[in-house]
């Protein structure tokens, strides 16, 4: 593997092959952790790691799973890694433990995940399935960022990162943005607006 | 001279889509007139604001579009004067840009224009303000459209007569006597269903002509289902959400009525 094709495969998950904007994976964790920016980098974060590693270990047992059993296989590895991240988070991080809630352990179940160990790792040696598992993790997690700030922005006023206040405008807070169909309006937006620049 | 010779049936009346869509701003003219009366300038400001700014936002999306501008059609007119309608009299007029805007762009626009969207553009941008900015829709206000019932009783028969044959009167018969069955089996108060938003609701709002069942059966289904959803939001939140929701969960389902109620052919060959 070449080091462009290396380069090639991070980008390819970040732009062309962006999960949540161009794939539409993962909406369920992009419709209900996006209220804000630090939430969704929390997720995002969780994301990359739980994939990358993932995709490690299944590219490198690839040649030994069963083809019947492949995701059974796929699922406990990836239970594993969001377990070492439950843990870690609710031990360190207790306040993100607890905004982000049920979707923290949902990532077994993220079809972002289960997708890349189907399609990608369990075909492609371990390097560039960890190249593929970072960039496809990246994607999701600025995406997310994206609507989470959106969200953020217009539902509350201000973005709010790290304790200090990133941006404010003088406008008044939509509520709706901070409530799920804000999630929907928002996704929907930014879709119609990546076809339009696509199609251009 | 020749002679052309069609299939029938022949039929020779000038009724046009367009047609329908001023009869219905026609029919609910003498309701926006009582409620300027009644509220006042600030009415005029708010029932024009919406207008425009619906009519605006559809042209300026057609121009865009590249598609042909119909807001002579008066559809736009229709969802701005209906949003209008359903407004609190004292809203800040930047609210209702945004509600307008939404409405049309989003509800309508997005869905892929007039004859393509689900759901009731006017109620859309109702919904939107209401979850976005619920303390300017705040609800102790007397709305525009809370105005004398018998004067929006007047409109429908307007609406009704001026549409004869094309209103879905089934909707509105279902819906009726749907709510004021429960009503009385759960022995509420009658004079529910004289409340302004209702009688919008039920004769203007729940017999549009795009997001509504197209099948005679489906129409009663929808009439019955909406009944329903008002008498039990009434039962647990507010009596006037509620009939403004259950019209636009009804419409969500309109696609799957028409699917289930549609009539077999006279002479289907059997496989």
């Amino acid at each position: 593997m070449s080091e462009k094709s290396y380069a090639h495969e991070f980008k390819k998950g970040v732009l062309k092959d962006n999960p949540v904007l161009c794939l539409l994976l993962g909406l369920c964790p992009a419709l209900a952790v996006s209220t804000s920016i630090e939430l969704a980098l929390g997720m995002g974060a969780a994301v990359i790691f739980v994939l990358t590693a993932s995709n490690l270990i299944i590219s490198l047992l690839r040649g030994q799973i069963p083809v019947t059993v492949r995701i059974p296989s796929f699922i406990v590895v990836i239970a594993t890694f969001v377990t070492v991240v439950d843990m870690t988070m609710l031990a360190f991080l207790p306040p993100l433990h607890r905004a982000l809630g049920i979707y923290l352990p949902l990532i077994v179940v993220n079809c972002i995940v289960l997708g890349r160990a189907e399609v990608f790792a369990s075909r492609n040696p371990p390097a560039i399935s960890v190249v593929d598992g970072l960039g496809m993790g990246t994607g999701f997690t600025l995406a997310l960022m994206l609507i989470g700030g959106i969200r953020e922005l217009f539902g509350t006023g201000e973005i709010f990162f790290m304790g200090h206040t990133l941006l404010q405008v003088n406008i008044e807070p939509a509520m709706l943005m901070i409530l799920p169909p804000g999630a929907f309006f928002v996704i929907g937006l930014l879709l119609g607006l990546i076809n339009l620049l696509r199609d251009r | 001279m020749s002679v052309v010779v069609s299939a029938p049936p022949h039929i020779k009346k000038g009724v046009s889509a367009k047609k329908m869509v001023w009869g219905v701003i026609i029919a609910l003219i003498p309701a926006a007139a009582v409620s300027v009366y009644l509220f006042g300038l600030q009415a005029l400001a708010i029932i024009s604001t919406s207008v425009l700014t619906a009519v605006c936002t559809e042209g300026a999306i057609q121009k865009i579009r590249l598609k042909k501008t119909t807001i002579i059609d008066g559809s736009a007119v229709v969802t701005g004067l209906l949003l209008a309608l359903l407004l609190p009299s004292n809203v800040p007029l930047w609210v209702l840009i945004v509600g307008a805007f939404v409405a049309v762009a989003i509800a309508k626009h997005a869905f892929g224009g007039y004859g393509s969207n689900i759901f009731n553009p006017a109620l859309v941008g109702w919904a939107f303000l209401t979850m976005a900015w619920p303390m300017y829709m705040a609800v102790d206000v007397a709305r525009l459209v809370d105005i004398s019932p018998v004067v929006l009783l007047v409109c429908a028969a307007f609406l009704f007569l001026w549409n004869r044959g094309y209103i879905k009167w089934q909707i509105s018969t279902a819906y009726l006597i749907t709510v004021v069955l429960l009503i009385v089996l759960f022995n509420l108060d009658i004079s529910r269903i004289f409340i302004g938003v209702f009688i919008l609701g039920v004769f203007f709002m729940a017999t549009d002509p795009v997001t509504t069942p197209t099948t005679k059966k489906g129409r009663f289904v929808f009439g019955v289902g909406c009944g329903i959803l008002t008498v039990i939001y009434g039962l647990y939140g507010g009596y006037a959400e509620g009939i403004c929701y259950s019209i636009l969960l009804m419409n969500s389902v309109t696609p799957l009525v028409d699917r289930f109620t549609r009539p077999t052919p006279l002479r289907e060959d059997k496989p």
